[in-house]
């Protein structure tokens, strides 16, 4: 209780400390004597129902699980790396300068208190947060629902925006995938079914991947060589959406055979069934695809609840608990003791998103130094993680200070320079947060392209000017602004040594003005940029 | 489905500013050719040339005329070098290389819609729901040919377009195509025929080895085994030895005769295959140079197929066979092996707009140079050209023909982490007619 106050207390003097944007002394002592009076309010009310409100209990789960496997808790990496991290993990690009300057005065607990401000909209940011981790945690979950490469059938915004209302409301995570797995038209949840082809087979081939982490495709045209299963295995599970209108595309595809819960392939017919099941279900024409969703989600179904934690792990820490996240029928019962375990915590606390994350987010795993030297599988590792193409855009647009309002026609994010960027960068995605998949088109696009043009400009960088034409700062000032700016860190002793020289060199006060430019292309073209450290 | 895209060729303005900014431009020192061609010790290496006609062109107006059926309309054949093989009326210049190239006029596919059949046809395996990211063929040429430590890319590809997100899939961005143009709607960059943002920021190319010393320093920041970061430092060095190197010299497509230029056809498709011997010649093993659409015309000929695919053929045939004379004037048409087609054919049937539709089940490819036995004609349509009759010939065997031809064994197999795939998919034979 005494802590829980503590936090408020703390939480409603940030408020009050932000709110000031020119804090003077009057302000502040007028600002305190608000918040204690905010504090005596709040004191009154009764403290939430849910014990784990924020995940803390979890978090705490997870630590000691953590250890029971991979041993001593590792070393942790430091503060600015760690505010770095939540920020394009939470909210899907790095902190401002200011908002780096918040974190530091939050004192003993900061860390926690920063994940509950990013994930539960905890602050006065709450509506910009919210948004921000909505569409941020829609984008990846596109991502996972289409794969890159896929021959996608229409625009995935529809499907996205979908996500993003889920996420946004809180909708339970098993409530989400429910309602993909029971769509009544092809339009259902944001048009998912169209997108991926409009067909039963490649549905259930996606819903196979998406939700129990399993690859059936290889047995749609015979039985798997590598696993178990069987042709029947992914016909049954696409009888349940023989019913939907076909598509008609593929001359060798599937036939519905009038019946619902019946589909037929090459002369062969299958009915409705549930994996890891023999016999098929009884009357499949009744509601095939309401009891498929009951069964995806229920504690009966062996990899729901594991996938789905599986997937948040490798979203926050880079690489899955399980590290093949798709073959999970591939993992031994010993390797897959902690995935089940931590899903099944999932699957009692209600699938609660947020909560999970946040859980994640506090653990000492989570907040572990990059370490890419260890070497065997069993040891926990932490790499460097590759941010995705609307991160390095939604980055580039907070540490450049680019202009962002919609009726601004210098604005990129409007122009179409955000969607070139993006398209471009999409061309070269990973199948892993750990993989840098960019080549050379989209290293020339960061290395010349327009965005790096106009930043490395003194005449149109906003950036560069307020650095460079900042009274208040000299050049050790200049520097470290730039650094925090776009690398959320401080130079090394040694770079700020190689910078001076650099600058020293310069013949005069223009070039040296110029050099500035020269420094901030090199930190944006860094491997620190685009590798979340 | 139906293809459109703003008509799009060289207007003078573009050519005479596409001349200036090559005088004004930034000059390397003058290419030395790397291969030993001219010492002649050493044989070139394997290459090959893509031209894809996107759209599918009409088999009956090109390759495989039928000239006196009534659904040969009004096309007439031609004799070509080889006694007793004839083309349409539309390839008179091909006609005069027909001693080096194949014709296969028994394709044979099942796929009749362009996204399908251009995945089909560019991978080689039938889409199958997108479960698996199989690479095109570039790619795989690509990742088996590309010489070690090239500071150009293993495939380019220029001016693209096609149906669907097609790229390097399992075998990841080392092999993913470097786009020429056509990404932007700008038809002056189109038209420029380089490498989008292969100009220093900032204008200024002196400003390139400070800002690699720059880099140099920050990467000593980021722990140095990371697979990420290693990758990230290998595709940047690149990317900067081309930048440096302006591409090896390779755009400047200046450097060429005039003759020789007009010759190919001042065209992007013209101007794209004198492009793609140059790369080829700089030790580039794969260039796919795209076609579907030029003046009033469009492969996709579901409307006035006679005018539109004789408009097409007039920028087609001039520069196929300037490459093909081209290669070999230099010694290297030997070792590149070209290849001429699209996603699938076009109806036998004229339909009521005087067009022709989608048609997968009897169409006609061609192959040249490289290993192939050329002057020759592999497989046969009926009368009415509406079926094959005789060898009919599927997508994976042409895909196993083109890989033997290249000298690559296409009973292999490619692995997608620890799964095999073969590199030509189930039922693929090459045919043994066709390589020399």
């Amino acid at each position: 209780m005494n802590k829980l106050a503590g936090q408020r207390h703390f939480d409603v003097a940030t408020r009050a400390r932000r709110l000031a944007v020119f804090p003077n002394e009057s302000h502040v002592v007028r600002l305190v004597v608000f918040a204690t009076f905010l504090l005596a309010v709040a004191a009154l009310r009764p403290s939430p129902a849910s014990a784990d409100s924020q995940g803390d209990e979890l978090s705490r789960w997870i630590d000691q699980r953590g250890e029971r496997v991979w041993g001593e808790p590792p070393e942790k990496c430091d503060d600015l790396t760690f505010v770095r991290r939540v920020y394009l993990d939470l909210v899907g690009r790095v902190p401002s300068v200011s908002e780096i300057r918040d974190f530091r005065t939050l004192g003993e607990d900061r860390r926690d208190l920063l994940v509950n401000e990013l994930v539960f909209g905890e602050g006065p940011r709450r509506e910009t947060y919210t948004r921000l981790s909505a569409s941020s945690l829609a984008r990846h979950w596109r991502q996972i629902l289409v794969p890159p490469g896929t021959v996608v059938n229409g625009s995935v915004q529809g499907l996205e925006t979908w996500l993003a209302d889920a996420f946004r409301e809180g909708k339970p995570y098993d409530e989400m995938m429910r309602e993909i797995a029971q769509i009544q038209s092809s339009a259902s949840a944001g048009g998912y079914y169209q997108l991926v082809g409009g067909t039963p087979e490649n549905y259930a081939g996606n819903l196979s991947r998406v939700m129990l982490g399993v690859r059936l495709d290889c047995a749609q045209c015979h039985d798997h060589p590598f696993t178990d299963w069987k042709q029947h295995d992914f016909w049954g599970l696409a009888a349940f959406y023989s019913d939907m209108s076909p598509a008609g595309g593929d001359p060798d595809g599937s036939r519905p055979t009038g019946k619902s819960g019946e589909i037929r392939f090459e002369g062969q017919t299958y009915a409705a069934k549930f994996l890891w099941q023999d016999d098929t279900i009884e009357d499949a024409s009744r509601a095939p695809r309401v009891r498929l969703a009951r069964w995806m989600t229920s504690p009966e179904n062996p990899n729901f609840a594991a996938t789905a934690v599986n997937r948040f792990w490798q979203l926050l820490v880079g690489r899955g608990l399980y590290a093949d996240i798709e073959n999970l029928d591939l993992a031994s019962p010993d390797e897959r003791e902690f995935l089940d375990d931590l899903g099944k915590r999932f699957a009692e606390d209600g699938f609660h998103v947020q909560r999970l994350i946040a859980a994640i987010c506090k653990t000492n795993w989570y907040a572990a130094r990059v370490m890419s030297e260890s070497g065997s599988a069993e040891t926990f590792r932490r790499e460097l993680k590759v941010i995705s193409p609307e991160q390095v855009f939604d980055s580039l647009e907070q540490s450049l200070h680019l202009p962002i309002s919609r009726i601004d026609p210098a604005a990129p994010r409007w122009t179409g320079a955000r969607l070139q960027m993006v398209n471009r960068l999409g061309e070269a995605i990973g199948e892993t947060p750990e993989d840098y998949a960019s080549g050379i088109p989209q290293a020339l696009m960061m290395m010349n392209g327009p965005v790096t043009s106009d930043a490395i400009d003194l005449d149109r960088s906003r950036l560069l000017r307020a650095v460079v034409e900042s009274p208040f700062f000299d050049e050790d000032k200049r520097i470290e602004t730039l650094y925090l700016a776009v690398l959320t860190r401080e130079p090394s002793d040694a770079e700020k040594q190689s910078l001076t020289e650099y600058l020293d060199n310069k013949p005069d006060e223009t070039m040296r003005r110029k050099a500035f430019g020269e420094i901030l292309w090199a930190l944006l073209n860094s491997p620190e940029f685009v590798l979340c450290r | 489905m139906s293809m459109t895209r703003p008509f799009e060729t060289f207007s003078r303005r573009d050519l005479f500013r596409i001349a200036a900014a090559s005088v004004g431009g930034i000059s390397c020192s003058p290419w030395l050719p790397k291969l030993a061609m001219a010492a002649g010790t050493k044989r070139p290496p394997k290459a090959c040339i893509l031209l894809w006609m996107a759209g599918g062109p009409s088999q009956m107006e090109t390759l495989d005329p039928k000239p006196g059926h009534r659904n040969g309309g009004p096309t007439q054949a031609i004799s070509t070098a080889v006694p007793g093989i004839e083309l349409s009326q539309n390839l008179p210049g091909l006609a005069t290389q027909m001693k080096d190239v194949a014709l296969v006029r028994s394709m044979k596919t099942r796929e009749g819609d362009h996204g399908r059949a251009t995945q089909l046809m560019m991978t080689g395996y039938r889409p199958m729901g997108g479960m698996t990211d199989y690479p095109v063929f570039g790619s795989l040429i690509s990742h088996r040919l590309k010489p070690a430590g090239s500071p150009l890319p293993g495939f380019v590809s220029i001016a693209p377009f096609r149906f669907g997100n097609l790229g390097s899939g399992f075998l990841g961005p080392d092999h993913s195509p470097l786009v020429v143009s056509g990404a932007s709607n700008d038809p002056n960059t189109r038209a420029n025929l380089t490498v989008e943002n292969l100009d220093v920021a900032g204008g200024n190319p002196d400003a390139l080895s400070e800002r690699q010393g720059l880099l140099e320093m920050l990467r000593r920041g980021s722990p140095q085994s990371s697979a990420a970061a290693l990758k990230h430092a290998s595709v940047y060095d690149q990317a900067m030895r081309m930048v440096e190197t302006r591409g090896e010299g390779a755009f400047d497509l200046d450097e060429e005769k005039t003759e020789l230029r007009d010759a190919y056809g001042r065209n992007r498709f013209g101007q794209g295959c004198l492009l793609a011997r140059r790369l080829v010649e700089r030790g580039v093993p794969f260039v796919e140079v795209s076609l579907d659409a030029a003046g009033q015309g469009s492969w996709d000929s579901h409307v006035d197929n006679f005018s539109t695919v004789s408009s097409m053929c007039e920028v087609l045939d001039p520069a196929w066979t300037t490459l093909m004379s081209d290669l070999r004037d230099r010694g290297m048409l030997e070792s590149t092996l070209v290849v001429w087609m699209g996603e699938f054919g076009r109806t036998p049937r004229i339909n009521p707009n005087r067009g022709r539709d989608h048609f997968p089940d009897a169409w006609s490819v061609a192959l040249g140079g490289g290993a192939i036995a050329g002057g020759q004609v592999y497989g046969k349509t009926s009368a009415d050209g509406m079926e094959v009759s005789d060898n009919p010939v599927s997508a994976s065997d042409l895909y196993a023909t083109m890989l033997e031809a290249l000298g690559i064994d296409s009973s292999g197999d490619n692995a997608m982490g620890n799964r095999p795939i073969p590199l030509v998919d189930e039922g693929g034979t090459p045919i043994r007619e066709l390589l020399g």
